[in-house]
């Protein structure tokens, strides 16, 4: 085939182009540390790297929904802790009354330790978590316990419901984060002020003995409703650890698809530059000289 | 035969070695000029007169030379493959590059297109979920909502943008059609009366082939040499340029197209097809996979407003507020969020009964909007949809890149073998050069002999 000057000087700057090209999509690859930097370059790949975006950030979620649920019901927890302490010391107090050997006196201060216990419980009872009360249902924003007689409460409502908070963690999964006050606090409270009156009635010793009834039902509700609290932890603590786990898997996998083997990327770069210096130094060899340089 | 006759002879040499001389300066000059071809002279024996035949010997002697035709070396098959395999390279050029522009605007996969801006907006209101009653986590979600709604507008506005770039660009290659036929109208009148007085217009005709390379690649155009050296260019179908006339295209806004540009023959204004070329790949990016995305961005949007407005309606607000639409617009371009509950977040719509700050189930059944089967007439969620727009760009575009570099093959490869034939090789002219130098010193040689040969016969023959 005849070859003019033209065509040597266009294959020439052809395959330099070419060689430049491939050049920079490596440098790109290396630079940014991404396999895939559009979706042409690997269309299927895209998709399955946007899928593994999108899973994670919902797993990054769900942990965040999680945790915050943990410590909602945590504290939760410490109250209904606190309470049962109340309601023990209370019986401790009710028994010393039953035992009909203590003074007026002596049932006088048991009265004001029993009233006191009472107030505790309706202030436990509306414990405030980060602006949240957290035993009245749905109606967070509304003290869940007033109480009637001022300093010495005579009787005491539950402004709350009975409507479940319920958050949903992904996949089918949901926790309750809300514990009703009807349920543990509102007995406890009445046992208290039962006790109270009990005490500082006509019949102590016999009015003690009969409320010692009404504060062990009040405690069986107490440690029925911890117990159901501690489930839905637990429940909640493996939900978290398996969330973590699918965390580190969806990573891994978003790597391979994704991200370039920097060792490749490198290796190939490498050969690609000196594929280039090479053609260079052909082109610059065949490129200069025509007859007219040896012709004298 | 005479002295004279030798003298005459040995000029017509120099005559053709100053011939062969100033076509090989001419190719030399042009090596490098786009769409020139080598020329050649065809050197022919100017035969002995015809009474000279009289059968005596040394009689039928012929009288020198004449430089007959200076030829261009050109395939015009070859011409023909050329123009349409280019035709068919600048239409996948023009589609490939749109299409990624395409893919960088949108910007995906990666951390600030609509696919993260979706996943941020669904968890702000899973955030608000469990915690209703706070006015930060209120305000956080009207703001994702927001970002969002923004993302959406900007997107469309880059899209449409880029349809009306592609839109300009019609046009313009449009009127560069125009120009061209209109310049190959004014060369075949030229070349015309060129010829009709014997002359071979090798360089006009260089500059209407490669006018004629340029249409092809602009239009897919098809072009036929007439028997009177004139070339008919046809569009189509429809003639483009016929003699001397170019018939002109205009551009006119389409209302059945968003009024983009329709081309039609001004004359006539009866719309011109553009089988391949610059301005097919053009309008296929601008009509299709520019106008497909925008309806794609569109459909998501829509569906995503009137999802997330059917469960915030239905839900109530810290102040009972119910009934309201959390995004105001239709579309990706008039997405917007709803400007009431900007200014008051206590409207937001977060519980599923009124009077119970405490419950989040409407923040709940907002954010499961993005699992709802809601795109592809309930097949998909918006992220899977997105995801297969994305996917299917790709592959366009990898299509597109892949059909534009082995077209830019087959052009390169076609474009070699013109070179070979009508290509100039200094080597070769050089050669020529040198040919023609040495025929020139021996032809005046042969001037100088006649000369010194008459000088001897009348000036010192017969002298006393």
């Amino acid at each position: 085939m005849r070859i003019s000057d033209r065509m040597l000087t266009d294959t020439i700057r052809a395959d330099l182009q070419s060689s430049l090209q491939n050049l920079s999509v490596l440098q790109n690859e290396l630079a940014t540390g991404k396999r895939i930097n559009n979706p042409s370059d690997d269309p299927t790949g895209t998709a399955m790297a946007m899928r593994y975006s999108t899973d994670l950030s919902l797993n990054a979620e769900y942990q965040r929904l999680g945790n915050n649920a943990k410590g909602r019901l945590d504290a939760i927890d410490s109250a209904l802790g606190n309470l049962d302490d109340v309601l023990q010391r209370a019986r401790e107090l009710a028994v010393q009354a039953a035992n009909g050997t203590l003074s007026p006196v002596d049932e006088a201060n048991i009265a004001t330790e029993v009233n006191q216990l009472a107030n505790q419980a309706i202030q436990l009872g509306n414990t405030n978590f980060g602006g949240v009360y957290l035993f009245g249902g749905t109606l967070t924003t509304t003290a869940p316990f007033t109480a009637t007689g001022g300093a010495t409460p005579t009787s005491v409502t539950y402004n709350g419901n009975t409507t479940p908070i319920v958050l949903s963690l992904g996949q089918g999964s949901s926790v309750q984060v809300d514990a009703p006050g009807n349920q543990a606090f509102l007995p406890a409270i009445n046992a208290l002020i039962n006790l109270r009156n009990a005490v500082s009635g006509g019949n102590p010793q016999q009015a003690a003995a009969a409320a010692i009834g009404t504060i062990d039902n009040a405690l069986d509700a107490v440690q029925a409703q911890r117990g159901d609290i501690g489930a839905r932890t637990n429940g909640l603590t493996n939900l978290l650890s398996r969330m973590s786990d699918e965390s580190t898997n969806l990573t891994a996998l978003q790597s391979n698809i994704a991200d370039a083997d920097i060792t490749d990327v490198i290796t190939r770069l490498y050969s690609a530059q000196n594929v280039y210096q090479a053609a260079l130094g052909a082109a610059a060899k065949v490129i200069q000289p025509t007859l007219a340089d040896f012709l004298r | 035969m005479s002295i004279s006759v030798s003298l005459n002879t040995g000029v017509t040499g120099l005559m053709a070695a100053q011939t062969a001389m100033d076509t090989a300066a001419h190719n030399i000059a042009n090596a490098s000029t786009d769409g020139f071809s080598r020329q050649r002279v065809d050197f022919q024996a100017i035969p002995p007169p015809i009474s000279a035949y009289s059968g005596m010997p040394g009689q039928n002697i012929g009288l020198g030379v004449d430089a007959t035709n200076i030829n261009r070396i050109r395939d015009l098959l070859l011409d023909g493959q050329y123009r349409q395999t280019n035709a068919l390279d600048q239409q996948y050029t023009a589609q490939s590059s749109a299409l990624q522009q395409l893919q960088a605007l949108l910007n995906e996969p990666g951390d600030t297109g609509l696919q993260a801006q979706l996943a941020n907006f669904f968890n702000a209101f899973r955030d608000l979920s469990g915690q209703p009653e706070s006015l930060a986590a209120r305000s956080a979600a009207i703001q994702q909502g927001q970002t969002l709604a923004t993302a959406f507008n900007r997107v469309h506005n880059l899209l449409v943008q880029q349809q009306q770039d592609l839109d300009t660009g019609v046009v313009s290659l449009v009127a560069q059609v125009n120009s061209d036929a209109q310049q190959i109208a004014a060369l075949n009148a030229q070349i015309k009366i060129a010829m009709v007085s014997g002359a071979q217009p090798n360089d006009l005709m260089d500059q209407r082939d490669l006018l004629l390379d340029k249409l092809a690649g602009l239009a897919g155009t098809v072009s036929t040499i007439q028997p009177d050296g004139s070339v008919t260019v046809t569009l189509g179908g429809q003639t483009l340029v016929a003699g001397n006339t170019a018939n002109a295209l205009t551009t006119v806004p389409d209302p059945s197209n968003n009024n983009l540009s329709k081309i039609i023959w001004q004359a006539t204004s009866a719309p011109a097809t553009v089988p391949s070329g610059q301005i097919a790949g053009t309008l296929a990016a601008r009509d299709g996979n520019v106008a497909q995305m925008i309806g794609n961005i569109d459909a998501l949007a829509s569906n995503l407003i009137s999802a997330v407005n059917a469960a915030h309606a239905a839900g109530y607000g810290l102040d009972n507020s119910t009934g309201l639409p959390f995004f105001t617009g239709t579309d990706a371009a008039t997405i917007a969020v709803n400007p009431t509950l900007v200014g008051s977040p206590q409207s937001l719509a977060t519980s599923d009964q009124p009077n119970q700050p405490g419950n989040g189930n409407a923040a709940t059944n907002i954010a499961n909007v993005q699992s709802a089967l809601i795109m592809s007439g309930g097949t998909a969620t918006l992220d899977d949809f997105y995801r297969t727009t994305i996917a299917t760009l790709g592959v366009a575009t990898q299509q597109a890149q892949t059909l534009q570099k082995n077209q830019d093959a087959l052009v390169k490869q076609i474009d070699n073998q013109r070179q070979s034939v009508a290509g100039v090789s200094i080597d070769e002219e050089m050669t020529n050069l040198q040919k023609a130098q040495h025929a020139y010193e021996a032809a005046a040689r042969v001037v100088e002999i006649s000369d010194s040969m008459l000088d001897t016969l009348i000036n010192h023959m017969l002298i006393p």
